[in-house]
């Protein structure tokens, strides 16, 4: 890290304290490569290092007020992003060693269209159309499905993160991917023609 | 890395920066600890002698001992390492080896209320001296405690907590200490082992009570 940097940083970092949105959005994008770098030490799948990177962001913005402007902005960003990547770290290797890896998905009923693992990840195959998808759904359930689909919660951890009880966000989930299927439906049958053909 | 996973980082950003709020600067650690100092010393050490009236007197000879002030110097200088490190821990950037000030004097502290118990022991002999629970000090412990420890809470929940493990040890050295003043100034003298554990085994229940309860508040909110 260049000397001019840190200066630029801790500056920039003094004005957001103030309110200064701007100088915020400066020294955000300007440290993410570095917070990738330090994440990227300790998490080698891309994919994850980059959720590590938007969870050390969300902590920098909670604790932005603990900066002191006297003192250099490189050690007091690094300490978070270590201690925030050790802390997912935990998290994942907890997690890991609670699950199973299987290579096909039981068949949890009799009915044909309650299996439609397959068909979900051929009609939601379209990014852009279910970005759009999503953003139509009210907020309850798009909620829903950001924490348990898109961040890979758990219920409980959801239910702890929105303050919304497990049943709730079933339900909000249900719903949601209700909606998505109806929402999207002119897509799976698209895509079910081409699988057909 | 995914498009996606970087577009998501981009918006991000782009959200924590739009309408931000301008934030109060957590103060230097040596300042929020003369805050600590300033608010729980006097109320540990009023609440204490309140429910310890009737030692009032046996206070007013103590603080002319030079033993018992060189004693009390110890237990106060515990207290304001341990403060001063625990605050450094929730303040990111500052150095982690603050952690190490308190280990002197709480040695030395510990080393007098070593001497002190083997004196007792020397006096009463083996089969008066006990380490059982005398509930009759739990109500000085409580109140020469908890203004310690509830208003290290609140200065910690301020700041960031990285290292809860060494951050709530250091809190609870800190209160601990700083309750035991009130504790060997009004409290007789005859079980200060016992009472300094006693001190520190109450400081972890409410400062985890305390943290447990910030956890959940934080959560709701």
């Amino acid at each position: 890290m260049r000397q001019d940097d840190e200066q630029l940083w801790s500056q920039w970092m003094a004005q957001a304290q103030d309110g200064d949105g701007e100088a915020y959005r400066r020294l955000l994008v300007a440290i993410v490569p570095r917070l990738r770098a330090i994440v990227c030490k300790r998490v080698s799948d891309p994919d994850r290092a980059e959720d590590v990177v938007q969870e050390v962001l969300l902590s920098i913005h909670k604790n932005r007020h603990t900066y002191d402007p006297n003192l250099p902005f490189g050690p007091w960003m690094g300490t978070i992003a270590q201690r925030r990547t050790m802390d997912w770290l935990r998290k994942h290797y907890r997690r890991a060693d609670q699950e199973v890896l299987v290579d096909e998905y039981p068949e949890t009923f009799l009915a044909h269209e309650a299996n439609a693992a397959e068909q979900d990840v051929l009609a939601f195959d379209d990014l852009d159309q279910l970005r759009q998808a999503l953003d139509r759904l009210p907020s309850g359930q798009r909620q829903a499905v950001e924490l348990l689909k898109l961040k890979e919660m758990s219920l409980k951890e959801a239910s702890e993160a929105s303050g919304i009880s497990i049943a709730a966000l079933k339900v909000a989930m249900h719903r949601a991917l209700k909606s998505l299927r109806a929402d999207m439906a002119p897509t799976a049958q698209a895509h079910e023609g081409e699988v057909e053909q | 890395m995914t498009r996606s996973g970087k577009n998501l980082t981009e918006s991000l950003i782009a959200d924590l920066a739009c309408d931000l709020p301008p934030v109060k600067r957590l103060a230097h650690p040596a300042k929020r600890l003369v805050k600590w100092l300033v608010i729980a010393l006097p109320v540990s050490l009023a609440l204490g002698a309140l429910v310890e009236q009737q030692h009032l007197a046996l206070a007013m000879e103590r603080i002319v001992d030079p033993r018992i002030l060189f004693e009390l110097a110890a237990i106060l200088l515990t207290a304001l390492s341990a403060g001063y490190a625990a605050l450094c821990c929730v303040q990111p950037g500052r150095s982690l080896r603050a952690w190490m000030l308190p280990i002197a004097p709480f040695v030395f502290w510990l080393s007098l209320v070593g001497e002190n118990c083997w004196r007792l022991f020397e006096q009463v002999g083996p089969e008066q001296f006990s380490f059982a629970p005398h509930w009759t000090c739990f109500p000085s412990v409580a109140a020469t405690g908890f203004a310690p420890a509830l208003v290290m809470v609140v200065l910690l929940k301020r700041g960031a907590v990285l290292t809860p493990t060494l951050t709530v040890a250091l809190g609870t050295l800190a209160a601990a200490a700083l309750g035991a003043v009130g504790l060997r100034l009004y409290h007789p003298p005859d079980a200060t082992a016992l009472l300094m554990l006693w001190q520190l085994i109450a400081t972890v229940t409410f400062l985890g009570v305390a943290g447990l309860g910030a956890r959940l508040w934080s959560k709701r909110a």
